[in-house]
Formats: structure tokens, C-alpha cells, sequence
């Protein structure tokens, strides 16, 4: 899931981390608020420690009592959540709060000062937070050492924390909530570039553009220039292997041709059955030889090809009409555009395919309608609802019977009917309209053959991005 | 001095009663040192039993035939009630509360 989408996981880890550190900020938070309500209460003590100290006066027959009782109602309470406690030599006295409760106070001397209690304990084991101090009392009060003890209940402090971690709790919620959303903007803010990185290589995977090209974050601009590098040198390759393949075809048509003139010298010379079979040779030969020429071509075509289709017929047309079979009939050609029948001359049709691999598949097509047409050849090319362009060569010729029409398109097949090497051609016509991301279809159209060539149309002609 | 008499008097007697009221939770302790009644953790724990809410105030008694304790509760409804239990057995002898 997380292999899926780099910002799912990039947010996922965010999130984690947002919530990690939230929950320690609240741990954190909780404990120092603790400590300073502990502080506070401590203060607190204190200072009613010296109120309950002042108010020390001796009573009826010697003993100490109390003159003014402090004003918070809560020592008047029994239990009622602070309390007060002197030990003296004769006797102890306790604030109302304590009711029946007697503490039992740790020995201390005058010399240490005040001490905080933390682990006292009521004698029905309620938890007590006291401070503590031992003095020794004027003379007019006796001059005895006297213990004296501040507590209160502890649970006021630890409610008060609880409250504030409640409170805490909803507010680094809503904290979270806001972080992970703004890291979530961040990131799709931050990954933007990563889009338009995608958008140009599909650009340049539909022939639309042939380089990712510059203007992009510094982080990615080494990967895009690197990949840019790398379309460079395998074009380079490409050029090179086409280039190659050329020259293996000039390299190896010559000697063909030799060869087959070898086999004229043999027919002369009272050979004829050698030569006969030397000639096949050579012809299965030269198919091959061509196929693989074609197959080559077709697969290192590049993306961005485009040619004009009008042009393309028009020069292929204007070949045929030179050879005997192509001079004997007549020519109808229709070139229409998106928007119905008519010559379109402001907007071109562009497929996407190299003009070459397109003269070489229309010249198959139209040499056999003229080879079989009776007296009319048309070629009708126009853009259909889906985009692509198609073009149609019609014959008025005898047309095939059915079950040959789909061994006709066979790889190499041929087709004895019609005569030479017919089915090859169609063969290596289907494989550069497949190769371009076209097909080619066979069918009778009563009188003669149809042979409808569809092809993708090029980007180009609707305009450069 | 005559006329100050009984203004001595009443100062006298008010000190009596707050003493008296000062003093009733040492009663309290000395009765429970004594043996003589419940700690008042019970005596609130058995209160609270059959009538939940929080004590207003609690006062010591000391009756012919023993320790009573009264309490002021405001329970959960908002009626203040007076409870009064002998602080013996704990045992809930009165309780006054306004009829709806």
C-alpha cells in the first residue's frame, strides 16, 4: 500500500511523527503542570503555616490554644480537605477539619526548616500533601519546641492535573488534526513538480515533446537532464541501426541482383532448371531481406513521426501512375477533413508515422489495386469519429474470394492468386500500420477490393503543446 | 456596673458556645479513643450509602443515652437534608427533608 504513492507514505510518516511528538508534549506538559500546582499548594501551606504560628496565644491554665482560627471554611470542615496540627509537649492541638484524625508527625529539629510531606497518609489512607516545621515558641508562650503541620487532600491536585490533561488532550487533537492537514498541503504543494515531471514524459512517450527540458526543481533537474542524455544517445542508436540497416540493404541487393544475372548466364548456357530454382532463391531471398529491412524500420521509429498524409498519396500516386499498370487507370482521389467531405488544405492530415514507412505501405496498396483494376483506382483518406485517420484503396477489379482474405494478411503468406509477391506486401504493410499503432483491413466491397489502412493521427496536427 | 453584668455575662456565655462548638471534635477524637463511637469515615460511608450527596455541616452530641451526630446534606436532587445517627452503631435514627 505504502509502495503505492510516495505521499501517502510521506504523509503516513508525518503523521506518526506529528502524533508521537503531540502525545509527548502532552506527557511533558501534564507533568510540569503537576509539579507547578505542587509548587503552588506548597505556597499555600506556607503561608497559612505562619497564619496558624501567629495565632498561637496561651489559653486558660497554661496551655496553648488558638486564637484566631484561619478563615478558609474548609478547616472548619470535618475532612473538609485542609487541616492543621500542632504537637506540643502538653499536647496536640488539630483543626476542626481532622475531626477524630490524629497525625502522626516525623520528628524534626528547629534547625531544618520547613519540610514537605509527601507520603503522608490519612488514617483511612487518603494521600496528603503537608509541609512541616518545628519551632521553639517565645517565652511569653512557653518556650517549648513545638511541631506544627500544613496538609491538604490530595485530591484537588490530582483532579486539577486530570482536568488539564482533559483539556490538554482535546487541544493537541485538534492540533494534530491541523498539523497532518497542513503537512498533507505541504506535501502536495511540495511534490507538484513530480506531477509535471510525469505530464512530460507522457508527452514525450505520445510524441507530443522529445525532451523533459529544463524549468523543474533543482533536486530533480540532474535526473531530467540525465534522461534526457539517455533519449539523445539511444536516438543516436537508433539513427545508427537504421543506418545500418540501409546499408545492409544496398550491401545485399547488389549481389542479389549479381546473382540473378549469374542465373540469365545459365539459363543461356542451357541451364534453365538451375537457374530457375538459383531465381527462387534469390526471390525468397530479397523478401526476406526487404521484410527485415521494413521490420527494423518500423521498430525504431521514433515517437514524434509525422507525415502528411494528402502529400504522401499524392507522391505515391504520382510514382504509380509511371509504371504500365498504374498508367491504364484512372486515379480518384479524396482527401477529406474532420468535418465532412472536401478538400481541407488549412488543416492538414498528419499521421503518426515517418512519410517513408507511409509511401512504403500506400505503395503496396495502390500497385495491386492497379494491378487489378479494370478501369477506376480510388483513394479515399479522411479523418473518422474516433480521431484516427483513415484510407481507403478501392478497385473495381474481380475483388477475393473470403477465406482468402485473412490468409492474405498472414506474416509472408502468399497468395498464388494474385500473383508475385503480393502477400509479402501486404504482410510488411500490416506491420507498419500495426507498428505505428494502425491496422490494415481486407474486405470486398462489390465490385472489386477495399483495403482500408487506419492509422493514429499525429499530435502535431491539432496543435504543439 | 450593674448595667455591665449581664453584657459580662452574655460575652461569657457566647465564648462558652463557641468553645463548646471549637472543641466538639476533640470530644469527637476522645470519644473515639474511648471506644465509645464510630470514626466518622463510617459514620459518612453509611450516610452516603442511602443518600448520596456532599455534607454541609457536622455536628457532635452528646445525648443521655450517647454520641449523635447530625449532619446537613445537600443530596443530588437539591434538598438539603438533616440526618440525624447515633455515632455508636451508626445507625440513622431521623432524617428531615421538605416533601415534594
Amino acid at each position: 500500500m505504502t509502495r503505492a504513492s510516495l505521499r501517502l507514505r510521506l504523509a503516513l510518516a508525518g503523521a506518526v511523527a506529528i502524533c508521537l511528538s503531540l502525545a509527548l508534549a502532552g506527557w511533558g506538559l501534564t507533568l510540569l503542570f503537576s509539579a507547578h500546582v505542587e509548587r503552588r499548594a506548597v505556597g499555600e501551606l506556607e503561608t497559612h503555616l505562619d497564619q496558624v504560628l501567629g495565632a498561637l496565644e496561651p489559653g486558660p491554665g497554661g496551655a496553648l490554644t488558638l486564637g484566631n482560627q484561619p478563615a478558609d471554611p474548609r478547616f472548619r470542615q470535618p475532612y473538609g480537605g485542609l487541616y492543621w496540627q500542632i504537637d506540643t509537649p502538653g499536647g496536640t492541638l488539630r483543626s476542626r477539619s481532622l475531626w477524630d484524625w490524629q497525625l502522626s508527625l516525623p520528628a524534626l529539629s528547629p534547625t531544618d526548616g520547613l519540610a514537605v510531606l509527601d507520603d503522608l497518609r490519612t488514617p483511612d489512607g487518603r494521600r496528603l500533601l503537608g509541609v512541616e516545621r518545628s519551632v521553639v515558641l517565645s517565652p511569653s508562650l512557653g518556650g517549648d519546641p513545638v511541631t506544627i503541620l500544613l496538609a491538604m487532600d490530595r485530591t484537588a491536585l490530582s483532579e486539577a492535573t486530570r482536568d488539564f490533561a482533559e483539556d490538554l488532550l482535546a487541544y493537541l487533537g485538534l492540533l494534530a488534526v491541523a498539523l497532518i492537514a497542513a503537512g498533507w498541503l505541504q506535501l502536495r504543494i511540495g511534490l507538484r513538480p513530480l506531477g509535471e515531471l510525469a505530464r512530460r514524459l507522457s508527452a514525450i512517450r505520445t510524441g507530443d515533446a522529445e525532451r523533459l527540458g529544463g524549468n523543474l526543481p533543482s533536486e530533480v533537474r540532474p535526473l531530467a537532464s540525465d534522461f534526457d542524455a539517455l533519449l539523445a544517445a539511444r536516438e543516436a542508436e537508433m539513427q545508427a541501426a537504421r543506418r545500418r540497416a540501409g546499408d545492409l540493404a544496398h550491401g545485399l541487393k547488389t549481389p542479389l541482383q549479381a546473382l540473378l544475372g549469374e542465373s540469365q548466364r545459365l539459363r543461356q548456357a542451357g541451364h534453365a532448371q538451375t537457374a530457375e530454382s538459383i531465381e527462387q532463391i534469390v526471390g525468397s531471398m530479397r523478401q526476406h531481406v526487404d521484410r527485415e529491412l521494413t521490420r527494423a524500420r518500423v521498430a525504431t521509429r521514433a515517437g514524434g513521426a509525422c507525415s502528411d498524409v494528402t502529400a504522401v498519396v499524392a507522391q505515391v500516386i504520382d510514382v504509380i501512375v509511371r509504371t504500365p499498370a498504374g498508367a491504364r487507370v484512372d486515379w480518384d482521389t479524396s482527401m477529406a477533413g474532420p468535418g465532412g467531405p472536401g478538400p481541407t488544405d488549412d488543416l492538414p492530415m498528419q499521421a503518426a508515422l515517418d512519410p517513408a514507412d507511409l509511401a512504403e505501405a500506400l505503395g503496396t496498396l495502390l500497385e495491386n489495386a492497379a494491378r487489378y483494376a479494370r478501369r477506376c483506382v480510388a483513394v479515399d483518406a479522411r479523418i473518422n469519429k474516433t480521431g484516427a485517420i483513415e484510407i481507403d484503396v478501392r478497385d473495381d477489379g474481380p475483388g477475393l474470394p473470403e477465406s482468402a482474405l485473412t490468409r492474405l494478411l498472414d506474416r509472408g503468406a502468399r497468395l498464388d492468386e494474385r500473383g508475385g509477391n503480393t502477400g509479402l506486401g501486404l504482410a510488411i504493410c500490416r506491420e507498419i500500420a500495426e507498428g505505428a499503432g494502425g491496422r490494415l483491413m481486407l474486405g470486398n466491397a462489390h465490385p472489386g477490393l477495399r483495403a482500408r489502412l487506419t492509422l493514429p493521427a499525429a499530435r502535431q496536427a491539432r496543435g504543439r503543446i | 456596673m450593674s448595667n455591665a453584668t449581664p453584657a459580662l455575662l452574655l460575652v461569657g456565655l457566647l465564648a462558652t458556645t463557641a468553645t463548646h462548638a471549637d472543641d466538639d471534635h476533640t470530644r469527637a477524637r476522645q470519644a473515639l479513643e474511648r471506644g465509645e463511637v464510630l470514626p466518622l469515615t463510617e459514620i459518612l460511608a453509611r450516610v452516603r450509602e442511602q443518600y448520596p450527596g456532599h455534607v454541609l455541616e457536622t455536628e457532635f452530641d452528646a445525648e443521655d443515652d450517647g454520641y449523635r451526630y447530625e449532619l446537613e446534606l445537600l443530596d443530588e436532587d437539591g434538598y438539603v437534608l438533616e440526618i440525624e445517627l447515633d455515632a455508636a452503631t451508626g445507625e440513622i435514627l431521623e432524617v428531615e427533608r421538605e416533601d415534594d
